[in-house]
């Protein structure tokens, strides 16, 4: 009596633990997969940043755009330092990949940044710094993507310049110059992957910039008043007002 | 039956050859994209620098330490005009040796378009001792906008003011140099040109560029009063003394107990101008016109004085500290202590002056290492 018992109660529990992956053969999605982004083996992971001003693909001058405040953009230039990707898995660990790029409207290949030998995990968020960290900005002179011959870096007050946009705005075509640098005006973006459901060895990620964002976010720009310059890291006026502005200027589009 | 032993062997040698060969293509791709060839590690020969006698150590930073090619080049670079747009000025035009590396005496420097700068040419000597003490990320130039020796050495290339050159094109000129890539190859490895590696070998010559042989460091060696004249002694118990005990008040922030002559602070001394100093790098507004403490070294050869040369002599720079009008807000609580100025005699005066030369090394101005190679 006892041993049937046991052996009925076992046949439920073995039953019962087969259920799921009985249901999930015949679905669709497979609900034993993890709910946001599994990397297989050691892979790969693509970062693509799109550019935009106001949804449209940005396009350099003689293009325009026009801003909430009703002003005309012509853009010239537009670079920025991605750095610090980190990923954290479903157990809250972050893995920071340590790698800092330098991403150029100019340069198509620039905008896809490819990561290898990232670890196998399933992965939960994914974050990173639209700048250079302090200890970084202040390590002096570096290589690579930080080479100050990329003229990213202001060489009277040691520090990487971490976001440079520059163009024309108005009828006579005044200039627009925004160098956003200085340790308090990074800005770091945290996406959730939870709800994306991709299981891959090479995991691609798309991401728009949309540039209307940063004369419009939370601090209305209107080039008419404001200033149109900003080539220090101390700068009070309007540089913490940009730097805000910038915090809604990434979305994460899409995931495969 | 022994014949079929050698195909074995040779397979297995093969298999080992080819795993050798996989092994090291892994180890390629791990490593980040850098000119250097890690497969053969390289080394310099590692610099001979000699400290004056009971000096500390300097600060030498952990990647770039000083060898013989990498000094050599950096002296190189330091006096070639290639690194300016017009190949007419080196680094050595405003700061020359033969004024204690500062500027033939000028107020301010004139940039290769003909354009003056709002600064006197800093001298150069001593300064990984300045990397050393100066604890804030605010090193170099009179404003502190350099954070160490290797960045300071973009300023001056990239100001249009200056030598008005892209840091690009200063490394493709050199790359396309006959001599260059194999200067920079025995110095870091390989013949490739970075800007990193041009800033890395300009510092290391900067940090050979030692300080050391006036009276007054003689004395401090041998202890010998015997060094400093009767009136030398007078200047340099006034130097050394408050105002409350008849002193000038010099040593709260020209510190003579170490041999430079400075707190490696930021200060307001009292004068009046438009330059923000400090707090143009800061941005904190407590920051206003404060400049670095220059050593008091070798003032016989770097004048004019303050960091834009208003003051042509040493009697000048006396009279300035002297004076009571310059001991207002926003002067440090250090000058503005004293606001009746010091009520120096003209004979204190002339002995303050006299003391302030026994700081001269002329043996600076003669060290053939550090000339135009």
């Amino acid at each position: 009596m006892n041993r049937q018992y046991r052996l009925t109660y076992f046949m439920i529990l073995f039953i019962t633990a087969l259920l799921p992956g009985f249901y999930s053969c015949n679905g669709e999605e497979g609900d034993d997969e993890y709910n946001g982004v599994e990397l297989t083996g050691t892979g790969s992971l693509t970062l693509q940043f799109n550019h935009l001003f106001g949804g449209k693909p940005l396009k350099y001058a003689p293009d325009s755009f026009f801003s909430a405040a009703g002003d005309t953009i012509k853009i010239t230039k537009l670079a920025y330092y991605v750095s610090n990707i980190t990923l954290e898995n479903e157990a809250g660990v972050k893995t920071n990949l340590n790698t800092y790029h330098l991403i150029t409207e100019s340069v198509s290949s620039s905008k896809t940044i490819t990561l290898s030998n990232i670890p196998a995990g399933k992965y939960k968020s994914i974050s990173f710094m639209l700048g250079i960290d302090s200890i970084r900005n202040h390590s002096g002179v570096q290589d690579g993507d930080l080479d100050p011959a990329y003229g990213m870096f202001w060489t009277w007050n040691t520090g990487y310049i971490f976001f440079r946009l520059i163009g024309r705005f108005g009828k006579a075509d005044k200039p627009i110059s925004y160098d956003v640098g200085g340790d308090k005006h990074s800005n770091v973006f945290n996406f959730s992957l939870t709800g994306n459901k991709v299981k891959s060895n090479q995991v691609q990620m798309q991401l728009n910039m949309d540039l209307a964002e940063f004369f419009t976010g939370p601090n209305m720009i209107n080039l008419q008043q404001d200033a149109h310059e900003v080539h220090s890291g101390t700068d009070t006026q309007i540089l913490p007002r940009l730097h805000q502005n910038m915090k809604d200027m990434l979305t994460l589009t899409n995931i495969q | 039956m022994r014949k079929f032993y050698l195909p074995f062997i040779l397979f297995i040698s093969v298999a080992c050859w080819l795993s050798a060969c996989q092994k090291d293509s892994e180890v390629k791709d791990e490593v980040p994209p850098t000119p250097v060839d890690t497969t053969k590690p390289f080394k310099a020969t590692p610099y001979p620098l000699a400290l004056p006698p009971g000096w500390p150590s300097m600060f030498i930073p952990a990647d770039n330490p000083l060898t013989v090619e990498g000094v050599e080049l950096g002296r190189k670079l330091f006096y070639d005009p290639i690194l300016s747009q017009t190949n007419t000025m080196s680094c050595g035009t405003c700061h020359n040796i033969a004024f204690g590396f500062t500027d033939n005496g000028k107020q301010f420097s004139e940039g290769l378009k003909g354009e003056k700068g709002t600064r006197n040419s800093m001298p150069l000597f001593n300064l990984g001792w300045s990397e050393k003490y100066i604890t804030t990320n605010h090193k170099f130039f009179w404003d502190g906008g350099a954070a160490d020796l290797e960045s300071q050495v973009l300023g001056p290339i990239t100001n249009p003011i200056e030598m008005n050159e892209t840091l690009a094109n200063v490394v493709q000129k050199l790359q396309q140099h006959s001599v260059y890539p194999g200067l920079f190859k025995k110095a870091f490895g390989t013949d490739s040109v970075t800007t990193k590696r041009l800033i890395q070998a300009i510092a290391q010559f900067e940090r050979t560029i030692i300080s050391f042989g006036s009276r007054y460091d003689m004395y401090m060696v041998t202890k010998n009063r015997n060094l400093l004249t009767d009136q030398e002694w007078r200047g340099f118990e006034l130097f050394n003394n408050d105002v409350a005990d008849g002193g000038a008040d010099c040593f709260h922030c020209h510190n003579l107990s170490s041999p430079f002559t400075s707190d490696f602070q930021f200060h307001h001394n009292g004068h009046q101008s438009a330059d923000e100093g400090l707090k143009r790098i800061t941005g904190n507004p407590e920051d206003i016109g404060k400049f670095r403490t220059p050593s008091l070294r070798n003032l016989l050869f770097t004048a004019p004085y303050m960091h834009d040369g208003r003051l042509k002599n040493l009697e000048e720079v006396v009279a300035f500290y002297n004076s009571g009008a310059i001991r207002v807000f926003p002067a440090d609580e250090l000058i503005r202590k004293n606001p009746a100025g010091l009520n120096l005699t003209p004979q204190k005066k002339a002995d303050l002056v006299a003391f302030l030369k026994t700081l001269t090394d002329s043996t600076l101005l003669t060290k053939t290492h550090l000339m135009a190679p």
